[in-house]
């Protein structure tokens, strides 16, 4: 028998999807998702929130039950995200109690980032398999091996990777490996950001003025500090977020990957099914092996509305992220700070006289 | 007190070793591509040691290609006679233990310290004074004040590891050092964010990181949002928010036991050179 991850195994990956709701769960496992995956609040630490809070969480134990029910009886998984990259004496309790609280609703697997974490994990005695978060930042053979050891059997690798690299960090494990593949991608290492997107007043303003949604999204202007005459001018400087693979489903097939992971979380549930359909039917297609009408199909979404978080009735996919460069997987060194060609750049492109 | 001088590469290692610090750490704690050569490394170790220095090997985290180029100087340093090795890297720290004259010291992306954010806003959203004083408690720790975590590290042979000068956490420094945990405090820069697409090259349209012309050797950016208004600057592949150490409060940490103190010489830092560094320390003795 060949090994799990060898060239003959090399099979279509699972597709795992972001809910936020029972909802989202329903939509997603229909749309063709293999897992899903969710975070569900912690009643007694709910003050505590680094990110966007309550909206990319399941409010509560009972509606995670009726998402595993649901999953479950549609042949799909559910992951949990235990999604604290770190751990404290004061939070010890809750994430206990809460792991239990999960555990008991029928979770698949659990996504853990930190080791305080997993130590409590053990402690508790739960027999779910445990999934290495982004937050450990799995970025070469030797890491993944390392997490082995310590009971996970899945990684999620860091998502800045060549298809190189993940292929030869595949074939090095027997464990199975997953990487992100759609979504709004970091431009910085996600465990070494701490521009938490916690929203206050200050920087939704700024967002707003500039019309993005990430602090790494906003413009800054640039003075070299050992030459002050040496401004740039307002403009992106981290914005090297990532967002699409659909045109790189061949080759992240290749690397052997076991599941490909859309992000989400905090996605309308529109998005959260959208996303997943498409992603289902590009597979399927692949899986077929009809690969000209994936190409064919490319093609469509290509000039077609695109999968925003929300819906959109004008923006086409070539002319956001295809016309940025936002694939996964594009080279390191590459994302210009190209403003997406929508018709208000066209209209300035084109008719500079126009004061928009 | 202690001052260890952080260099990146040889020329400014020079200028360190001409100051009074007696210890010097040398190579690249956020870049994969900018790791020295083994040549380089075992320049910097040599000469370090000549000088009655100790030294200390900083690495940042890696990619699966430079993983072979990690394996190679740790070789290097174990036939060399030993060193410490700041790591910053999960698969960096997991080799070393094939490595018993090395001394794993845990670089600061293996401990996550959420107070390094630049904005505060988290602590203070309208919540009960209680809560709000809970949510304090846990966002001014860091991820090795859990003892399960530091045991589990220190299981793995760490001996120390790198801080930033956030005062907020200071108090938490404590229970560290008592656990005989070696706790090393960076003077003035705090990282806050780290990618491997270094901003600093695709601004200055670098095209190939493999063969980068390290404006990060020269340059470093203030970055100004008017409407943001958080005073944040970019050095290499990392942003960084800045701190304003002063005397007192090193003497203060010392006497909690914090083993040492790190500045590192960069252009951010804007201490290149031997009179600058000089500079820099005795102001830090006179604050």
């Amino acid at each position: 028998m060949s090994p799990p991850n060898s060239e003959e195994n090399k099979s279509i990956p699972n597709i795992m999807a972001p809910i936020n709701s029972y909802e989202g769960g329903v939509k997603v496992v229909d749309a063709g998702a293999d897992e899903v995956y969710c975070a569900v609040q912690i009643p007694d630490i709910k003050d505590f929130v680094l990110y966007r809070g309550p909206s990319s969480q399941i409010p509560s134990y009972e509606e995670l039950g009726l998402v595993v029910k649901y999953a479950h009886d549609h042949g799909a998984k559910v992951d949990l995200v235990l999604n604290h990259p770190y751990m404290v004496h004061e939070t010890e309790k809750h994430i206990r109690n809460h792991v239990r609280s999960c555990v008991d609703q029928g979770v698949d697997a659990l996504i853990v980032g930190d080791f305080g974490i997993l130590h409590n994990i053990r402690k508790l005695n739960v027999e779910v398999p445990l999934i290495a978060s982004t937050y450990l930042v799995s970025m070469n053979s030797e890491a993944v091996r390392f997490l082995e050891e310590q009971g996970y059997s899945r990684a999620v690798l860091e998502r800045h990777l060549t298809f190189d690299e993940i292929k030869r960090i595949v074939g090095s494990t027997e464990m199975d490996i997953e990487i992100l593949i759609h979504g709004g991608g970091c431009s910085n290492i996600n465990a070494s950001c701490y521009l938490y997107h916690h929203q206050f007043p200050e920087l939704i303003e700024a967002q707003r003025a500039s019309n993005t949604s990430t602090p790494c999204a906003l413009p800054f202007r640039l003075q070299n500090l050992n030459d002050p005459q040496d401004v740039s001018e307002d403009i992106p400087v981290m914005d090297a977020f990532e967002y699409c693979s659909v045109c790189n489903l061949l080759e992240i097939i290749d690397t052997g990957v076991a599941g490909v992971k859309i992000e989400g979380r905090t996605g309308s549930v529109w998005y959260q099914e959208a996303t997943t359909r498409v992603y289902r039917e590009l597979l399927d297609l692949i899986a077929s092996g009809s690969i000209d009408e994936y190409r064919d199909q490319l093609e469509e979404l290509k000039n077609g509305i695109y999968f925003l978080p929300v819906p959109s009735d004008f923006y086409k996919l070539k002319d956001i992220w295809c016309y940025q460069n936002r694939c996964y997987y594009s080279p390191i060194a590459q994302a210009p700070y190209k403003k997406p060609l929508t018709w208000q750049t066209w209209t300035k492109q084109h008719f500079s006289w126009v004061n928009m | 007190m202690n001052v260890a001088i952080q260099t990146g590469n040889l020329p400014l290692l020079r200028e360190a070793l001409a100051s009074d610090s007696k210890k010097m750490r040398f190579g690249s704690e956020f870049c994969m591509y900018a790791l020295p050569s083994a040549s380089a490394l075992e320049t910097a170790y040599t000469s370090t040691r000549d000088a009655g220095k100790d030294f200390a090997y900083v690495t940042p985290r890696l990619a699966d290609g430079y993983m072979d180029k990690i394996r190679e100087h740790l070789s290097l340093l174990d036939d060399l006679g030993g060193a410490t090795v700041v790591v910053n890297d999960l698969g960096t720290l997991s080799v070393l233990r094939e490595y018993p004259s090395l001394t794993p010291h845990l670089g600061r992306q293996l401990v996550y310290t959420p107070s390094r954010c630049p904005w505060k806003e988290i602590t203070e959203h309208p919540v009960s004074y209680f809560a709000k004083r809970k949510v304090k408690r846990i966002f001014y720790q860091t991820s090795l004040n859990y003892e399960p975590t530091l045991e589990f590290f220190k299981g793995l042979g760490v001996v120390g590891a790198d801080m930033d000068w956030i005062p907020e956490i200071f108090n938490n420094l404590r229970p560290l050092t008592q656990r005989n945990l070696q706790v090393s405090v960076h003077l003035y820069s705090v990282p806050v964010a780290i990618t491997r697409k270094c901003h600093t090259a695709r601004f200055l349209g670098e095209e190939d990181l493999d063969h980068c012309s390290r404006p990060c050797y020269t340059k470093a950016y203030s970055m100004d949002n008017e409407l943001l208004d958080i005073g944040m600057y970019l050095h290499g592949n990392t942003v960084y928010k800045l701190a304003d150490p002063d005397r007192k409060t090193m003497t203060q940490l010392a006497r909690r036991g914090v083993r040492e103190f790190v500045f590192t010489m960069s252009p951010l830092s804007r201490v290149v050179s031997h009179t600058e560094l000089e500079g820099v320390l005795q102001t830090l003795q006179a604050t």
